[in-house]
């Protein structure tokens, strides 16, 4: 989901750092000394992510986890995120120093609804659901801020980003299966991980 | 949170052998670079660019176009005599022939050195990661936040 340098035109970078800077500034302030140590090691967990791809047909998908993340983290995905995407740019070339803003939204707003979506849903629903639409909804959210930003820089984009929307829709379903089974897993191992 | 460090540490083993990525290495002191003009001293921008190596004279090895000022480079990875054929499409062609020696070590294989291994990266990166929270901390502990 990373968008890649010179796609974006200026009027979009500048809203997209203006908003991540604004959603640092908020989940710095919700970071408590006590749970720094877990952002650390998810921020790690998320820089690390996009580098395990799965070869599917003739390209290849990595996961996001980013609903996970959102569970576990809450506000303070944000800071993780954007440390992770900061080095993946230096690094690895991911995305890019001029975009961070942006990808930092994009992954940070698709994280915190896949929060929202556990936090929020209501306790008569099955968990195995509420877990499935944490990590569906995460990526959907996700693709559908990559779209918009690249709609909005150019609209000679437009036929790229719907397939981009489509192409992740599976994604979407695999991620909501994967998060249903980490969920219930963590809510037994480590249930103050995750609980509500 | 020993379980998510484990999933880590294995996740930062398996993403040295799955990972993408993309590198660029400046290899420009192996180019050979033209410049093709009319006779009158004007370039011949955008012209079609076909390159012959000495041991294909026949079949093109490389194919392109000139840009804006008529320039064009290429790598060659063998020794010899190249043929750098330039048309613009509108009648003019220019044939320019190019001695090329390699030096040892020179050539189609890749040089080593230069490259950090993907594995230290990551690696490097996670410590980075470590060790801007643990500043984070620190900062937040100086400041009396609890």
């Amino acid at each position: 989901m990373h968008i890649s340098e010179g796609l974006l035109s200026m009027p979009v970078i500048a809203v997209g750092w203006g908003i991540a800077a604004a959603g640092l500034t908020v989940g710095l302030k919700k970071t408590s000394p006590e749970k720094i140590s877990k952002v650390a090691v998810l921020s790690a967990a998320i820089f690390l992510m996009s580098l395990i791809r799965v070869p599917v047909g003739p390209s290849n998908v990595h996961l996001t986890l980013l609903g996970i993340m959102g569970v576990m983290l809450g506000w303070s995905v944000i800071p993780a995120i954007f440390v992770a995407l900061f080095l993946q740019a230096l690094f690895f070339q991911f995305g890019g120093l001029l975009v961070l803003g942006v990808n930092t939204v994009n992954l940070g707003v698709a994280a915190l609804s896949g929060y929202f979506v556990y936090t929020c849903m209501p306790k008569n629903i099955p968990a195995g659901v509420t877990g499935f639409l944490t990590g569906f909804v995460a990526v959907i959210v996700g693709s559908a801020l990559l779209v918009t930003a690249l709609f909005l820089s150019e609209n000679s984009f437009a036929a790229t980003a719907k397939l981009i929307f489509a192409a992740n829709i599976p994604l979407a379903a695999v991620e909501g299966i994967i998060t249903m089974f980490a969920l219930a897993f963590l809510r037994k191992l480590l249930p103050e991980y995750v609980k509500l | 949170m020993k379980y998510i460090t484990a999933v880590i540490c294995f996740m930062a083993v398996y993403a040295n052998v799955s990972a993408h990525g993309v590198e660029a290495l400046g290899i420009g002191d192996r180019a050979e670079a033209v410049q093709i003009m009319y006779s009158m001293g004007e370039p011949m921008a955008y012209a079609e660019i076909k390159v012959f190596s000495p041991s294909s004279p026949k079949v093109e090895t490389i194919s392109g176009y000139a840009d804006g000022h008529g320039k064009y480079a290429f790598i060659p990875d063998e020794g010899g005599q190249w043929r750098v054929e330039a048309a613009d499409g509108m009648g003019h062609k220019a044939v320019i022939t190019i001695d090329c020696k390699l030096e040892a070590g020179q050539g189609s294989e890749e040089r080593g050195g230069g490259k950090t291994p993907l594995f230290f990266k990551a690696l490097f990166g996670i410590s980075l990661i470590l060790n801007i929270f643990a500043g984070y901390y620190i900062v937040l502990r100086k400041k009396g936040v609890s």
